[in-house]
């Protein structure tokens, strides 16, 4: 008993320490932020200290961020220290994340703070990620009259998964500013698969700057290529749609891998992107599903078949092929896909198909005709009026009012 | 008609709306206060001594703002809440107030508060009955006490003329600044909490002459000690004290004084040095036999 009581106040003693001495860590190294100049070495190697302790610093760091808290206990008379500190504990609490520090963050970008400051808070908000009030206060930004802060939030916006930014980021691309060329680089290549879509866009673009922009591309893709084993399935789905993106083929072996993930949205993503590569695995992978007796794997395979044709126009011949396919399942998804993705280059087949034997395929047929909306669809579609399947003599119907409401439209 | 009452109905919710988000800001805190200031007003319009000390702490001083909001130009009115009494026993005599009092600014931090008001209406002679018009701005500290919040300075009479800078030199409030400065630069904590008043306060004066503008950062002496404890291990002072003008009450029971400081700072942890070159406000009292300073005000708003 009695030893059992003295190996809990050994426990307790050993924890109380253990917090004062991180205590005493985050001390230390707050005065020592305070102590040095903005991205010195010493001050640098606090920032790097405290991100080492992590979250049991959030809520200090956080406190920094706040004019009110240099009064009292904690007053500091001069205003360059408090830009040292604000500064720093922006860029640990953009490195440790938690989403609390939100508010304060967007609270110090204002005008009232200095640049530093407001690029240090304005990063970190990125990094922390989507929260619709950091949203709002970024895009608040962007008509700021500094061009550095409004491409510092376009780029934390960009890091959110949202748009608004992407102009700011292009124009800082095309243009002559070295300095402002690689915070937009370094930006995009910390944003991972969000920056993508607009480094694909402008290196594509063929502008200035394409060196630089490819090394961004290959280290985002190396990073991307590390997400494909992430725990988290959505950094699994997101890192192939961007790998697809990149359109390397370089990446295609370590995509292909990824077919065979637990998820079925990995799975189907990947496969996409490899279709939209055209790449044979991809487009047989969502080909096959298409087929499958599972509806929810068809439907799934119609979708991203179907985007794949959208964006990239890789399985078009594919699909007007799989009209003639011997079994039914394949060509009443290839209709259905040909529709959702309006392939005018497609009609004269989805018109065959009208008088399959099979009334699914009929239907999709149809609908698919309806959606394209071409006059010579006109009469094999009313002879479908007639059909002894309800469902397609009501698609034939349907489709026709979309034919009227197009042909009005042109009128 | 109808419609001249519904716009009527209309302007009269939207004012009290108003009224409300205005009072959002009120706390306990502010409430009590305001009872103190309409205390001493209410004393005044009444014509009672009791009522208006009532609002009062036992340890008073009141300066005299002669129309500036600049220390540099303030003088001592009263040295104590005896002073006071004397003062207004006569005054409240002699004068019937016909006043309003309004108070644009209350601020509160822990047990030290600051306010502004501004005072208007007339005052008349009770005697020959001819009237002076009032319209005054003053600033108030206060204390909490046992749950009451009771007036331990006011400056009257402030205003937006120059001050008339008065430069004159007390030898013991001059040491008594200068051993802040010595402790200070050794960073001896107890040789400057010595110096200090238990009820002390500091402001930061954000470089303005604008009281309302002024900010409390010390609440007392036990949060001036936890920020010395805190702050001297980490870092070097090295002050640099003009003294600029002192003024001392006839008494020679409060005094007020304002130096130039030159601060700089070195870190224990780092290579920067952070200076500032500030006006200081500094108040002192003498009540037990030794001078110790009741406030001091950082980045005082620079002189013209």
């Amino acid at each position: 008993m009695r030893a059992s009581i003295a190996v809990f106040f050994f426990s307790v003693a050993l924890s109380l320490s253990g917090c004062s001495t991180t205590e005493q860590q985050i001390t230390d190294y707050v005065e020592q932020m305070a102590a040095n100049p903005v991205d010195s070495p010493a001050w640098r190697e606090a920032v790097d200290g405290l991100i080492a302790i992590g979250r049991p610093a959030a809520r200090q760091l956080t406190a920094q961020l706040n004019p009110d808290h240099y009064v009292g206990e904690h007053y500091r008379e001069f205003r360059e220290e408090q830009e040292k500190l604000r500064t720093g504990s922006a860029r640990v609490l953009g490195r440790i994340k938690p989403r609390g520090a939100t508010g304060p963050l967007k609270d110090r970008i204002t005008t009232a703070n200095t640049d530093t400051e407001r690029i240090a808070c304005i990063w970190a908000l990125g990094e922390i990620g989507f929260v619709q009030a950091g949203v709002d206060a970024l895009k608040a930004q962007l008509s700021d009259s500094n061009s550095l802060i409004r491409l510092h939030a376009a780029i934390a916006l960009l890091k959110m998964d949202d748009e608004s930014g992407y102009e700011e980021v292009s124009t800082a691309l095309s243009g002559t500013d070295d300095a402002q060329v690689r915070i937009a680089l370094d930006g995009l290549a910390e944003a991972k698969h969000f920056g993508v879509p607009l480094l694909a866009r402008t290196v594509r673009a063929d502008g200035p700057h394409q060196s630089a922009l490819r090394q961004t591309i290959d280290q985002v893709s190396a990073r991307l290529v590390e997400q494909l084993d992430h725990e988290d399935p959505e950094l699994r789905r997101r890192g192939a749609i961007a790998l697809g993106q990149l359109g390397n083929a370089q990446h295609v072996d370590v995509l292909v891998e990824r077919l065979s993930d637990p998820s079925n949205q990995v799975r189907f993503s990947t496969a996409a992107a490899l279709a939209g590569m055209d790449q044979a695995a991809g487009i047989d992978f969502l080909f096959s599903a298409m087929r499958d007796a599972d509806p929810i794997l068809r439907t799934n395979a119609v979708k991203f078949l179907a985007d794949v044709q959208k964006e990239t126009g890789t399985v078009e011949a594919q699909l007007i092929d799989a009209l003639s396919n011997s079994e039914a399942l394949t060509r009443a998804g290839a209709a259905q896909v040909l529709g959702q993705a309006r392939v005018v280059a497609a009609v004269d087949a989805l018109l065959n198909a009208t008088i399959d034997a099979d009334a699914q395929v009929r239907a999709n047929a149809v609908i698919a005709l309806g959606r394209i909306g071409r006059a010579e669809s006109r009469s094999p579609i009313e002879a479908l009026l007639s059909d002894p399947d309800e469902t397609v003599a009501y698609y034939a119907e349907w489709a026709l009012r979309q034919l009227d409401a197009q042909q009005g439209g042109e009128g | 008609m109808g419609h001249i009452v519904k716009i009527a109905r209309i302007t009269i919710v939207f004012t009290l709306l108003i009224g409300l988000r205005a009072e959002g800001a009120e706390t306990p805190e502010t409430i009590l206060i305001r009872q103190t200031l309409s205390a001493d007003l209410s004393g005044h319009r009444r014509g009672d001594l009791d009522l208006t000390l009532s609002a009062y702490d036992e340890y008073l001083a009141a300066y005299d703002g002669n129309g500036s909001s600049d220390p540099r130009g303030w003088s001592i009115r009263h040295e104590s809440r005896d002073a006071l009494k004397a003062s207004l026993e006569q005054d409240l005599q002699a004068n019937r107030y016909e006043t309003e009092r309004t108070v644009p600014a209350i601020q509160v931090r822990g047990n030290v508060a600051t306010a502004t008001t501004i005072d208007s209406g007339r005052v008349i002679d009770r005697q020959n009955g001819t009237e002076r018009t009032v319209y005054e701005k003053r600033l108030w500290t206060l204390f909490k006490r046992e749950d009451r919040w009771r007036i331990t300075a006011f400056v009257a009479s402030l205003g937006d003329s120059a001050a008339p800078v008065r430069p004159s030199a007390n030898d013991e409030v001059s040491a008594v600044l200068a051993r802040e400065e010595e402790a200070r630069e050794a960073g001896d904590s107890g040789d400057l909490l010595s110096l200090f008043a238990e009820n002390f306060s500091g402001y930061d004066g954000k470089e303005s002459l604008n009281p309302a503008a002024w900010k409390i950062i010390f609440s007392g002496t036990e949060e001036f000690e936890k920020h010395l404890v805190r702050r001297l291990p980490h870092v070097a002072y090295q002050v640099d004290r003009q003294l600029l003008s002192t003024q001392v009450g006839p008494q020679q029971r409060e005094a007020i004084a304002v130096t130039r400081d030159k601060v700089q700072v070195t870190h224990e942890r780092g290579e920067s040095e952070h200076a500032v070159e500030q006006y200081v406000m500094w108040t002192l009292s003498k009540r037990d036999g030794d001078w110790k300073i009741t406030n001091m005000l950082y980045n005082l708003g620079p002189s013209e």
